[in-house]
């Protein structure tokens, strides 16, 4: 075979060939194909090789072909014949925003049947038919079939454009035009002059109709992409306030926001952000309350994310955050629309994105990530008790692994004489320093965390159970930890759990490590050093240009919303450290009703 | 110049760094000293004391007001041309380091001495150094911005000691009331009154700060504050520990939380106060590494002060190796730096403000100061 | 390039920092390496050593915690049991931690050290050579109690059997406690010692604690009553109380010192007197003659009413110190059919009573405490402030002064409460 001929120089065994030529020849299929799968007489091409040919004319001069291989010059070999199949297989697509929307409907077509890879795409429907009006006009409608509601397609579209042209007797100049501006009940509707915008309505859900004679296409909105009802919170539970929850679809997100604002200032920015998946993406502020630079900074943000596909908001939060590898996040994630308005009110902004029920406020604080909603629904001394325990609850959880560490070993002198012998009693039959049992302990309360993430809800509270508690007993039992250990460890679990942040959360869980470090090598000096360098990194993270610690540091004056929460009708300013356009948010007094408060509040209201 | 635009601080923020940088000297030898020096009547030394620094910080502020919105160096250079930029830099340079040796010394001795005594000096002056370093690095703003959150608890540590102590006062431990004598008392004090020369670092950041009108406020406020509670804790610790034992011990505040006994459970719990020991005097280093780069920086017209930290923090920590022990660490704090360091930091003030009035410079609107 | 310098500079930069502090952590001691210390005892010995004594807890036998065998069960105390008692004759304390480490398996740790026994012999001869090391000391503090012991310290910490206490800290802990509870003694820390040894104005107390040798008697009609009985007056040194049973070691009384060396003992009485003069009292029983029956006893319950007035002029010589004392109390035991409950003209009578008691007691010591020259009271802080300046002061030479001078105690009682009951129960003819 010529094959054979022309690998003569390259001592390939003949039987072995041999074999597989008598292989193939039982399968008389597209030689190209099969020579491809089996990679017999091909050669591995290495970078210097390739780089000896300068250019693929000197190469065909030499007898090299595209791909590689040496050529002889006849051109009815196979190999000649698999490279020219090859070459006129499909010719590369050219860009369809060059190509304008043509007046013959076939050309259409035949363009659009290219770009969409039909026949292999079978989700992309072409329905030809033709519309009574001006004789017989030919026309067709592309759309996806999932994407678009085929009932508004049947109803809206189709059925008046077929069934109910004579209804009408008026004429509006072209036949576009009449179509467009009578003949088809759509709510909105665009008008396409070039194919990339009918490919971007066809993939967004749209119907495109083509008419024959028309140099325009007309793109309706028939959007019905598969939706989930509005659901509960996963992760923001309250128990009093309202339950209601971002989900996947894009209007519904934005319509729980417009439904806590009604008001014409909410101002809500479609972006695009991803080449590929196009997701859309709305900016949403108040105008006249939001400070016009933070708007200003984000847009610029959002708009130079340059990525193929976007999944979920947890990506937007990294690419537009101020340092992406701080461990505090600097914006919010959230899943309640309750609370974005509340931030859309103060003068933050959201950002919410299609396919994701999570929506990002920013810029925040610190505080706003250790605030719960319920702390504003429930009376001020509740509000300041449950948010002062959640304070506590960020330190316990962040040292108290390494205070116990730091204790044991380096100031016994602090823990009471009958207290320490009961411990040194329990430890004397535990083999493992302090360091160890503890890292062995939180290790595996990390493992116990993760895997209770992972499984099926059916097991989830039993492997809760069966982790926490019989492996805390039963490794005391076996002298392997000591039981002061596993209350600290619990404890320490519970304060990180209370955090309400996820993000924030699993930051805590970090710096919870590094700290245990620390107060191994240096006891108390080391958790000293550690703060002083958390609290170094925390004042200098920004988010937007706003710090993380406002308005502790650096403005005055409180906003009355931090720790502790002072009543609701004293909160008549807007807190500063956004630097929002609207100065109040309230009348100065609110409870008119009540002579105490009347007395109470000074000046004229 | 060319300069980076660095970040703000606002008067608040120069209120707690100052009293923060003022009082970090009360945790190391100053009680002690004021004992030494004046008997029962430390507390009445340090008024004296207290009087020469604030007529000091008069002429500081005087000065300032007098070129509003320039801070040191660019006054000196108006003043004195070139050169006397450069001396002022390099003088103010040379004490903020010699400041940062010392008391990088001292701190890291105490830590030693009260609660890691195996460990080497050198893993502690590394980790002190380390916190300095990122400190300084990130700038004012930070510096300032964490002072503010710790400030409160440096305050109420102190309060805190001395309130859990008060147990054991008797005032007639103040008694006799004048000490070593009112000459005495008035011969030490321009020695002494140089506790208070870290003032002179708002001289230096005056182009950081956003409401140059309330450097004034700011100042004194700072001053009176550390003043009371410098002289607060004088007081209760020579009630505490009478004038014999107290010019003999150690670190005062760390003896005094010592002592703590509030029946079974609440005793011995002096390693709790390590941490606003850390926290000030992390914060002190960092602010005179700080103000050693800045001025050098400014002096000879470094457009950013960033590099310079390295080198000077590398010199810090070599050259606090250099006193063979820990007394003679404490005599060249109280000796040399104190007593003659008081020098340079009054007398550069006092010096520029009689150029200016034999010159007749002065005055001028301020530069327009960024917002916070 | 850049990137590739920059990579190894982390690279080195992180395996140096891990070096480094792999290569130990100086200071990490784990809890079941050391031993802790609970009592120390200190003693002459031959040489000029002083001889060392330890009494170090062994946790595992503590019967304190779930895990902890043993203990219990077998004659004497828990807490004897659960405790290794080990004497070191050394030149100072840190040599005899050293010694002591020759033998006890683990690092010694004198961070729980309760008390510090002196012994008698080496407090008379004086303790000046240990003040330094006790402040000096890291593991050290203030807060360590001071006693004085009769005779030699291991003697005594061997015979201390705690019979209610598990462990050494509690007890101690109670000794320190009954101070303000029942006033039986100075209650001294090492921190006020010092203070107070350091200081013109004031001498340092301690306690006095020994052994009472009746302890193991059981029949209490072998039982020797002291003389000072007869008045009513508990003027019992420790060792010396009356009873049968209990722990062997008792610590009732005061050890008075002059700068650093002891030089009297005073009794629960003039410890009480003491406190009293000093502003100390909290709280105290005392006992008076009844003043209409003899021979019938009312015991009270007294405590300071507001703190003491002295008034010391130095102008004259002798130094003039007049003391105003302002005490309260509620009558507890009334043994007469007397009524002094309701009756106030027998209140009346009662408070004389009481105010000619403690003002013979408090001049009583006093008047000790003139003829050892120690001021324990406190007079010379007093007399600091009648004086400018401190190098006058200590020209003032107090000590002498105060050896001569003359003293006037004036109290003030009034009989506050009187209990849950009014007049005495109806039993006795009224007389």
């Amino acid at each position: 075979m010529n094959k054979n001929q022309d690998r003569k120089e390259n001592n390939k065994p003949k039987n072995k060939s041999k074999i597989l030529q008598f292989i193939k020849n039982l399968f008389v299929v597209n030689d190209y194909v099969f020579d491809e799968l089996f990679d017999i007489d091909r050669v591995k091409m290495s970078k210097k090789s390739a780089g000896r040919e300068k250019s693929s004319a000197e190469a065909e001069d030499k007898g090299f072909n595209e791909s590689g291989f040496r050529q002889p010059k006849r051109a009815f070999t196979v190999a000649a014949l698999r490279e020219k199949r090859f070459k006129e297989q499909k010719p590369a697509p050219r860009k369809p925003e060059d190509v304008p929307v043509s007046e013959n409907l076939e050309e259409n077509l035949m363009k659009l049947r290219h770009f969409f890879r039909l026949p292999q795409n079978r989700d992309i429907v072409i329905r030809e038919f033709s519309v009574p009006l001006n004789g017989l006009t030919k026309a067709a409608i592309i759309y996806i079939d999932g994407a678009a509601d085929t009932k508004l397609v049947d109803g809206f579209v189709l059925q008046p454009l077929m069934l109910l042209t004579n209804i009408n007797k008026e004429y509006a100049g072209t036949l576009f035009e009449t179509v467009k501006s009578l003949l088809v009940p759509t709510n909105q509707f665009a008008e396409a002059n070039n194919l990339q915008e009918v490919i971007e309505g066809v993939v967004n859900g749209d119907t495109v109709i083509f008419l024959e004679k028309s140099a325009q296409a007309l793109v309706v909105e028939t959007k019905g992409w598969p939706v989930r009802s509005v659901g509960d919170p996963k992760t923001e539970k309250v128990i009093q306030g309202p339950s209601d929850a971002f989900n996947e679809s894009f209007r519904q997100n934005l319509a729980l926001v417009r439904k806590r604002l009604r008001t014409n200032a909410l101002v809500t920015e479609y972006l695009k952000v991803g080449w590929r998946s196009r997701t859309d993406l709305a900016l949403l502020y108040l105008d006249g309350v939001a400070n016009k630079k933070i708007v200003y900074e984000m847009r610029r943000r959002l708009k130079s994310i340059k990525v193929a596909y976007v999944t979920d908001t947890g990506i937007i939060q990294q690419l537009v955050a101020d340092s992406p590898y701080s461990l505090i996040p600097t914006s919010l994630a959230t899943e309640r629309p309750d609370r974005v308005t509340a931030f859309l009110n103060e003068g933050h902004i959201a950002i919410i994105m299609d396919g994701s029920p999570f929506a990002i406020v920013a810029p925040i604080t610190i505080w706003g990530l250790l605030h719960s909603p319920e702390d504003y629904y429930l009376n001020p001394v509740v509000g300041s008790f449950t948010r002062v325990i959640r304070t506590l609850s960020f330190f316990i959880g962040v040292i108290t692994p390494a205070f116990y560490i730091a204790i044991t070993n380096y100031h016994p002198e602090m823990i009471p004489t009958d207290l320490l012998l009961a411990i040194a009693a329990t430890r004397e039959l535990v083999p493992f320093p302090v360091i160890i049992e503890t890292l062995l302990m939180e290790f595996s309360f990390e493992l116990i965390r993760e895997a209770g993430a992972r499984i099926p809800s059916i097991l989830g509270p039993t492997i809760g159970i069966v982790g926490a508690l019989i492996l805390g007993q039963a490794a005391v039992q076996a002298n392997i930890v000591s039981p002061i250990l596993v209350i600290v460890v619990a404890i320490t679990a519970l304060g990180s759990f209370t955090i309400p942040n996820v993000a924030f959360s699993f930051s805590v869980r970090i710096i919870r490590f590094v700290f245990i470090f620390l107060a191994a090598i240096l006891g108390f000096f080391g958790i000293a050093f550690g703060l002083m360098v958390l609290a170094f990194i925390i004042t200098g993270t920004k988010s937007l240009g706003v710090p993380m610690l406002a308005p502790v540091a650096p403005f005055r004056p409180r906003s009355g919303d931090l720790v502790l929460r002072r009543p609701f009708f004293s909160f008549d300013s807007m807190p500063k450290y956004v630097e929002p356009q609207a100065k109040h948010m309230q009348v100065k007094l609110i409870r008119k009703w009540d002579p105490v408060s009347r007395n109470r509040v000074k000046g004229d209201w | 110049m060319y300069r980076l635009k660095e970040g703000h601080i606002n008067s608040q923020s120069l209120f707690r760094i100052l009293v923060i940088l003022v009082v970090s000297n009360i945790f190391l030898g100053t009680p002690g000293a004021m004992v030494e020096e004046g008997a029962t009547a430390g507390w009445i030394l340090l008024l004296f004391a207290g009087a020469i620094a604030g007529a000091g910080i008069f002429i500081l502020i005087k000065l300032l007001k007098k070129f509003p919105g320039k801070n040191f160096i660019e006054i000196a250079e108006t003043l004195w041309g070139r050169p006397g930029a450069v001396f002022t830099a390099l003088s103010f340079g040379i004490l903020a380091v010699y400041t940062a040796i010392i008391s990088l010394r001292e701190f890291a001795e105490t830590m030693l001495t009260t609660v890691l005594p195996r460990t080497p000096i050198s893993v502690v002056t590394f980790f002190f150094v380390a916190a300095m370093l990122l400190g300084a690095y990130k700038g004012l703003e930070v510096i300032g911005r964490t002072s503010i959150l710790l400030l409160p608890f440096v305050i109420g540590g102190i309060f805190t000691i001395l309130f859990l102590a008060g147990n054991y006062i008797s005032l007639n431990n103040l008694f006799p009331l004048l000490g070593t004598g009112l000459g005495e008392l008035a011969y030490h004090a321009p020695g002494r009154s140089s506790i208070f020369i870290e003032i002179i670092l708002v001289s230096l950041i005056v182009s950081n700060i956003s409401d140059i009108e309330n450097i004034p406020r700011a100042t004194w406020k700072a001053f009176g504050v550390s003043l009371t509670v410098f002289i607060v804790v004088e007081i209760f610790y020579i009630s505490i520990f009478r004038v014999a034992t107290s010019e003999k011990l150690y670190v005062p505040l760390f003896q005094m939380a010592r002592i703590i006994y509030m029946g079974r459970f609440i005793q011995r719990i002096e390693a709790i106060f390590i941490f606003i020991w850390f926290f000030t005097g992390a914060l002190k280093l960092t602010l005179a590494l700080y103000a050693g780069a800045t001025a050098l920086s400014r002096g000879f017209r470094i457009p950013i002060y960033q590099p310079l930290l390295f080198p000077l923090g590398l010199l810090t920590f070599s050259l606090s190796f250099v006193p063979p022990d820990i007394i003679t660490a404490v005599r060249i704090d109280m000796l040399y730096l104190r007593e003659y360091g008081a020098i340079p930091a009054w007398g550069l003030p006092l010096a520029l403000l009689a150029t200016s009035f034999i010159r007749k410079k002065g005055g001028g609107r301020p530069e327009k100061s960024q917002p916070d | 390039m850049a990137g590739l310098k920059k990579v190894s500079l982390i690279k080195i930069i992180t395996l140096l920092t891990v070096t480094l502090l792999i290569s130990g952590c100086w200071d990490r001691r784990e809890l079941e390496d050391q031993a802790f210390v609970q009592v120390m005892g200190i003693d002459k010995a031959p040489h000029n050593q002083i001889l060392v004594t330890f009494r170090i807890a062994i946790p595992s036998k503590a019967g304190l915690g779930q895990t902890a065998g043993g203990g219990g069960g077998g004659e004497g105390s828990v807490a004897a049991q659960s405790s290794l008692l080990t004497s070191v004759i050394a030149p100072t304390i840190p040599s005899a931690v050293t010694l002591a480490s020759g033998y006890v398996n683990r690092d010694l740790n004198l961070m729980h050290t309760k008390a510090i026994v002196l012994g008698e012999p080496f407090a008379r001869e004086g303790i000046a050579r240990l003040l330094g090391i006790l402040t000096r000391h890291r593991e050290l503090r203030g807060n360590v109690f001071m006693c004085v012991s009769e005779g030699e310290a291991y003697k005594l910490l061997e015979q201390n059997k705690p019979d209610l206490e598990k462990s050494f800290a509690k007890w101690w802990e109670g000794v320190k406690q009954l101070q303000s509870s029942q006033a039986i003694h100075p209650g001294s820390l090492l921190q006020d010692f010092i203070t107070n040894a350091e200081s013109l104005g004031i001498e340092g107390t301690m306690l006095y604690i020994a052994v009472n040798k009746e302890a193991k008697n059981q029949d209490p009609a072998k039982l020797r009553v002291p003389p000072s009985f007869e008045q009513a007056k508990l003027g019992v040194k420790s060792g010396e109380i009356p009873r049968t049973g209990g722990n062997a070691v008792e610590y009732v009384g005061t050890a008075v010192f002059k700068s650093d060396k002891l030089i009297s003992v005073l009794t629960l009485t003039e410890t009480r007197s003491l406190l009293m003069l000093n502003g100390q009292l909290r709280r105290a029983v005392i006992t008076v003659e009844d003043p209409r029956v003899k021979g019938r006893y009312t015991g009270l319950e007294i405590k300071q009413g507001s703190p003491p007035n002295v008034k010391v002029n130095i102008d004259r010589d002798p130094v003039l110190i007049e003391e105003k004392l302002s005490l309260e109390g509620d009558l507890l035991a009334l043994q007469s059919a007397i009524n002094y409950a309701t009756d106030l003209k027998n209140q009346r009578m009662l408070e004389a009573a009481i105010e000619k008691d403690l003002e013979e007691g408090a001049l009583s010591v006093i008047k000790k405490l003139q003829q050892s020259g120690s001021d324990a009271v406190g007079y010379g802080d007093y007399a600091s402030r009648r004086i400018l300046t401190w190098p006058a002061w200590l020209d003032y030479d107090w000590p002498t002064k105060f050896k001569t001078a003359e003293v006037k105690v004036d109290v003030d009682f009034s009989i506050r409460r009187t209990g849950m009951l009014g007049k005495q129960p109806n039993v006795w003819e009224p007389r």
